[in-house]
């Protein structure tokens, strides 16, 4: 049950990344990096108890809370009609991420067992998947808040990581701080943007 | 402490002609002060010759053991004649600009003069590279804020940019030559250079001068340019020239490939610095050529081993030139006055070039010997040129200036002929005779085969009277570029386009919208390439 | 209580930069609050003796110099304080111009925020943990670097990202270093850590070909405000780098560490030379010559053990004046002339109308480029000495090194003197108004560069405890 649990929440928590990388739809994006979070909380390793892993789903959700009611408040981005038809650049960033995490997938054995052994394959391939996925957003995009996305991609998988390799009180709080600042830098780039295109 | 009361004199003169110049214009006594606090200096310097060497240390970096860093003067039989020819250019140039006093105050100019002088004191005696570069520093800067200052915003600034940017690529030359001598011997003077560095501190010396490679450090008076500017462009070259004189005389222990092309590029300059120095309309225009061929002279003694000897073509470039130069405006009726500057430039026994002929033409006599000779005749007739074509009259002269401008023109000669004499022991001697014998002889032959072809004006007269002239002229012109190093300069400018449109391509992408991922494969590739030289036990 | 070096260059910073932050708006009152306790902290750091024990009358008053803060130490030690003491000089600096120079309102309580930060980062235990505030530097510097009313820049966004992706690999390289220590002869584990520590710093550095964001920000961000930023990342970082040759011995003593580090240094300057020379936008400069100007650290740090770090101290002051000056006079040329698009061709003509302005821009990029009598020149010679000048290898890029730098510095002079096409008139050429502040300021200048260059002792005595915390870095196995 619980390896199935695991393998879910990689595999969404993956998917999500995924779709913050392929689609620019606001409201999706926010859930797809709430979702992120949450499958996070699921693979991070519990063996000093839950508080640890509490702390990074909270950090997290306020991170996109935040970021979730600049865009509410402003009406930044806009609310567009899904769709599901992929245009060339979606499917390049789509297929590129795809094959970043096979490679993570194939990889993860030998990091195991070469590098991390003090960690687990699924915290391995959700943290390196994100973190990736997470490089390839930040290099392929420069809307801010699609970078900022990113960012917070990119670092919680960084943290999912060091987290099953190491623990200390003072780096969660610093990591805490950073993850909100940079949700707050989220905003305060939706808004400036705002302010210099409105006259 | 007698140097300082010299720098003294010329310093406090100027300071008094700025402060009185700052109320009612008073030319008269700021010309006078001028001329004693210079005249008080020089005779001052001369004295000076009686208690040679001098050796004075200004200031030490502390600490020491970290910076080993000294300035210090030292006055020596290297320096002291070119203070003296330097002092002496000083002098006349306040007595010979009285010319043109009256079209408007040359006051700043006097100040600037004397000014310049002091600064160029201090850099020929620099006894450490570290106080050499500070000066020629010193002097390039100040150089630059007066020359644009006084500049005409509409044509002059490109060139005065131009030469400072070349001089302060000297000083950065003498910078790295001195870190090249630093790994022998750090916190060393000039007397202490080493052989292995000797090469390096002349490429310093060259490319200031405009000898290594060539190009022109100098301005170009306009065809109609009436200003005497020489001391500006003959005080800077003293230093360098001191420079060379003071190197080590073992050059050929080093690095023979590099040797060669010195040797090579130093006779490139010569030949062409001769060679345009014949052929430009005046002699103003033809000043850059004249200190770019006598540089190179002085160059080719230290590539022979024999820098002491550089010292007697320096001065000719100083003094014989200072005497052509100054003779602005060019009156017809005493040009015997700056003809007797040639004394100073033919080389004949028991005058003061004499000496300087065992040194460029080297132990062995070989092509380079045979070129130098060409290039001593072709300055000595474009010297005898100048001055047959002066053609001013006296009465274009103020009164008191019909004393003071020839006043101006003896005090060089007559230096000139002291320095032959007492310059540096052993300086007076019958020297290779048979080579000035040469060069006269040839001057002599082109100027009979001149007269009987009926050449009396060489820029208007050839291209009609001279056989097989249309053949020559192209073969000249290909000379010319191929010796002005044109073509390389423009090969070089090319090269910097086509890497400045490869920049603006690279920086668009890597400043792009990709340019991120593209910038993090670089790094990795990078890292990679790292990694494999950190060899591991 | 107080009397702990941690609450008073770190905690007490902190704390009067968030009450800053609530008196933005009150420019005189916030800007009076940073320069008196930025004087008093720079002041203090400076006289503090030895012994961390301070006699004002018979009173002694002794300070503890650590502070444990979620089980993890923070420590300044009199050995840190001449750097503490710099940085906050920095902070004084450049407050006391900055609200004439309308950089963001924000640039009083976050300038004392960044400080705070930097010196934490230095003074954290263990020190790998530092990657994380410097991260938390780069995203508190947004708001100086992209204030409200502009839109937000590429270069900000990048430079805040490749923050984020050095930072991981620091801390990775900690991780690893932990079991460096108990198997000294796990070699693969010592080529990762190795990898990871140079490919974090050339990240942090913004070396070749990470610098991109460093023109980016450049030409987007606020001249006073960027050079503030860059001078003091400079300072820190290049204190921070030696610490891990300081700490760790093993990395000290790779085979060709140090060669490594000084083709690093000598590719730096040699890239930032030619970016330099090709540069056609004034506000890029700064960008360049810090990138030059890290080059000269690297090489300075990889010339260690035959007294290269003294470059540092010698090179503090006159970095401070020369990015100073550069970003005043940028700033200052652009309020003037509010036409001027920042295109270095289009500074034709400035010489005449700006004399203070030109003159104190030409001395400030000769400085820079290392002119003798200036300023920077008797710490790149102690380094260009210093270099081995056997054969043609490392010392030709050196030079070329110089050379672009000096190409820029002329390109821009000759920009300066050259009439404008359409200001032939003699009246457009005469001098505009160029107030007293100005003037001041560019004489200040010029003077600050001679005395430096002629007396360097000066200013590098002043900061020469910057190398104190290092003993083990000389010493090699």
């Amino acid at each position: 049950m619980t390896k199935f649990l695991l393998t879910a929440a990689v595999i969404t928590g993956l998917l999500a990344a995924l779709a913050n990388l392929v689609r620019r739809k606001w409201l999706f994006n926010i859930l797809a990096l709430a979702i992120q979070y949450v499958c996070i909380f699921i693979v991070f390793p519990k063996t000093d108890g839950f508080m640890h892993a509490l702390i990074k789903i909270i950090v997290g959700l306020m991170s996109t809370l935040i970021i979730y009611l600049t865009i509410q408040n402003t009406g930044a981005v806009k609310r567009e009609p899904f769709e599901f038809k992929l245009s060339a650049g979606e499917l390049f960033r789509m297929l590129s991420a795809v094959f970043l995490v096979t490679l993570v997938v194939l990889a993860s054995p030998w990091l195991l067992k070469e590098v991390f052994p003090q960690s687990n394959i699924y915290i391995l391939i959700l943290s390196l998947g994100l973190a990736l996925i997470g490089l390839l957003q930040l290099g392929s995009k420069t809307e801010s808040l699609y970078v900022i996305i990113g960012l917070l991609t990119f670092l919680s998988g960084f943290e999912l990581l060091y987290g099953s390799l190491e623990f200390s009180a003072l780096l969660e709080a610093l990591f805490a701080i950073v993850n909100l600042l940079i949700a707050i830098a989220g905003a305060f780039f939706i808004v400036k943007d705002l302010e210099t295109e409105t006259p | 402490m007698a140097f300082f009361i010299v720098l003294g004199l010329l310093v406090i003169a100027s300071f008094l002609i700025v402060v009185l110049q700052r109320g009612k214009s008073k030319v008269g006594l700021a010309w006078f002060i001028a001329l004693v606090a210079s005249a008080a200096a020089w005779f001052v310097l001369f004295l000076l010759r009686l208690f040679l060497p001098l050796n004075l240390e200004l200031l030490s970096w502390v600490p020491t053991e970290l910076f080993q860093g000294t300035l210090a003067l030292s006055l020596d039989y290297f320096s002291w004649p070119y203070a003296i020819a330097i002092m002496t250019l000083c002098v006349a140039s306040i007595f010979t600009e009285t010319t043109v006093a009256s079209k408007k105050d040359s006051s700043p100019r006097w100040v600037a003069s004397l000014t310049l002088t002091a600064l160029t004191l201090v850099s020929l005696a620099s006894a450490t590279p570290l106080t050499l570069t500070i000066t020629w520093s010193l002097i390039d800067i100040a150089e630059l804020f007066y020359r644009l200052r006084a500049a005409n915003p509409e044509k002059d600034q490109g060139a005065i940019v131009r030469i400072f940017s070349l001089r302060v690529f000297g000083t950065f030359a003498l910078i790295f030559a001195t870190a090249v001598a630093w790994q022998v011997q750090p916190d060393f003077s000039f007397d202490q250079i080493p052989s292995t560095a000797g090469l390096f501190f002349l490429l310093a010396a060259g490319l200031r001068l405009g000898v290594l490679p060539v190009h022109l450090p100098f301005t170009q008076g306009g065809a109609d340019s009436q200003e005497s500017k020489f001391l500006f462009d003959l005080a800077p070259v003293a230093s360098s020239l001191t420079l060379i004189a003071r190197l080590p005389g073992d050059f050929l222990t080093l690095n023979r490939t590099l040797l060669i092309i010195v040797q090579v590029l130093s006779a490139i300059a010569m030949l062409y610095g001769a060679m345009m120095w014949i052929s430009r309309k005046t002699a103003t225009q033809a000043r850059p050529y004249w200190i770019i061929t006598l540089s190179a002279f002085a160059l080719q003694c230290a590539l022979n081993g024999d820098p002491g000897s550089s010292r007697v073509w320096g001065l000719a470039l100083l003094l014989s030139g200072g005497l052509l130069f100054s003779f602005n405006p060019p009156i017809r009726r005493i040009r015997f006055l700056p003809a007797l500057g040639l004394v100073g430039l033919l080389g004949l026994p028991y005058t003061l070039c004499a000496s300087g002929w065992q040194g460029v033409l080297g132990q062995n006599f070989g092509i380079v010997s045979v070129g130098v000779l060409i290039s001593h005749s072709l300055l000595v007739l474009g010297y005898v040129r100048y001055i047959a074509e002066a053609s001013g009259v006296v009465t274009g002269l103020e009164k008191h200036a019909r004393i003071t401008f020839p006043l101006g023109l003896i005090i060089i000669f007559q230096t000139i002929v002291l320095l032959g004499l007492i310059a540096w022991p052993g300086v007076l001697t019958a020297g290779v005779w048979w080579a000035s014998l040469i060069s006269l002889a040839i001057t002599v032959l082109v100027i009979i085969t001149l007269r009987v072809l009926g050449i009396r004006d060489l820029q208007q007269d050839l291209a009609y009277k001279l056989p097989f002239y249309r053949i020559l002229s192209p073969v000249i012109r290909f000379l010319r570029v191929i010796f002005s190093l044109s073509w390389l300069y423009n090969a070089l400018t090319w090269i910097y386009r086509q890497v400045f449109r490869l920049e603006n391509f690279a920086s668009t992408i890597i400043e792009g919208d990709g340019g991120l991922l593209w910038s993090l494969v670089f790094l990795l590739i990078i890292l990679l390439f790292l990694a494999s030289g950190v060899k591991l036990s | 209580m107080i009397n702990n070096t941690v609450i008073i260059w770190i905690l007490i910073p902190v704390a009067l930069s968030g009450i800053l932050a609530l008196l933005q708006r009150f420019a005189k009152l916030s800007t009076a609050i940073v320069l008196v306790s930025s004087a008093l902290l720079t002041v203090l750091a400076f006289i503090l003796p030895e012994d961390l024990i301070l006699s004002i009358g018979s009173r002694q008053i002794a300070f503890t110099d650590s502070l444990e803060i979620f089980g993890r130490v923070l420590k300044i030690t009199k050995a840190n304080l001449s750097l503490v003491g710099g940085i906050y000089l920095c902070v004084f600096l450049w407050n006391s111009l900055a609200r004439k120079l309308e950089t963001s309102q924000w640039f009083n309580a976050l300038s004392l925020l960044i400080a705070s930060l930097w010196i934490s980062a230095l003074a954290v235990q263990p020190f790998l943990y530092a990657s994380v505030i410097i991260l938390l530097v780069a995203v508190v510097s947004i708001p100086l670097l992209s204030p409200r009313g502009s839109r937000s820049g590429a270069g900000v966004l990048r430079y805040v990202t490749l923050q984020a992706i050095a930072m991981p690999l620091i801390l990775l390289s900690a991780w690893m270093l932990s079991d460096i220590e108990t198997a000294p002869s796990a070699s693969a584990l010592i080529l990762r850590a190795t990898v990871l520590i140079l490919g974090g710093f050339a990240i942090w550095l913004a070396l070749f070909p990470v610098h991109t964001w460093l023109p980016m920000v450049g030409q987007e961000s606020h001249p006073w405000t960027l050079s503030f930023l860059l001078v003091v990342m400079q300072s820190s970082l290049t204190v921070f780098f030696i610490y891990f040759f300081e700490e760790y011995a093993w990395l000290r003593n790779l085979p060709n560490i140090w060669e490594i580090l000084r083709w690093a240094g000598i590719g730096t300057i040699f890239i930032a030379s030619l970016l330099l020379s090709f540069q056609n936008q004034i506000r890029r400069l700064l960008a360049y010559f810090y990138l030059w100007e890290t080059g000269y650290a690297l090489l300075a740090i990889g010339l260690a053990q035959d007294g290269g770090l003294h470059y540092l101290p010698l090179i503090f002051m006159p970095r401070i004046l020369g990015y100073a000056g550069l970003s005043y006079i940028i700033v200052k040329l652009e309020h003037l002339e509010p036409d001027f698009d920042g295109n270095i061709n289009n500074l034709k003509g400035f010489f005449h109308r700006y004399p203070f302005l030109s003159l104190g821009l030409i001395s400030t990029l000769l400085s820079l480029s290392g002119l003798p009598i200036l300023a920077s020149f008797p710490a790149k010679r102690h380094l260009i000495n210093l270099l081995p000048w056997s054969g043609y290898g490392m010392e030709t890029w050196l030079i070329l090194g110089f050379v672009g730098a000096l190409i820029m510095t002329f390109r821009i002079i000759y920009a300066l003197v050259s009439p404008s096409e359409e200001e032939q008139a003699i009246a457009m050429l005469a001098p505009q108004k160029e107030d007293i502040g100005i003037a001041v300021f560019c004489t200040a200048l010029m003077l600050l560069f001679l005395i430096s260059g002629f007396f360097p002792s000066i200013f590098s005595g002043l900061f020469k405890g910057i190398l104190a915390p290092f003993e083990n870095i000389y010493l090699f196995n």
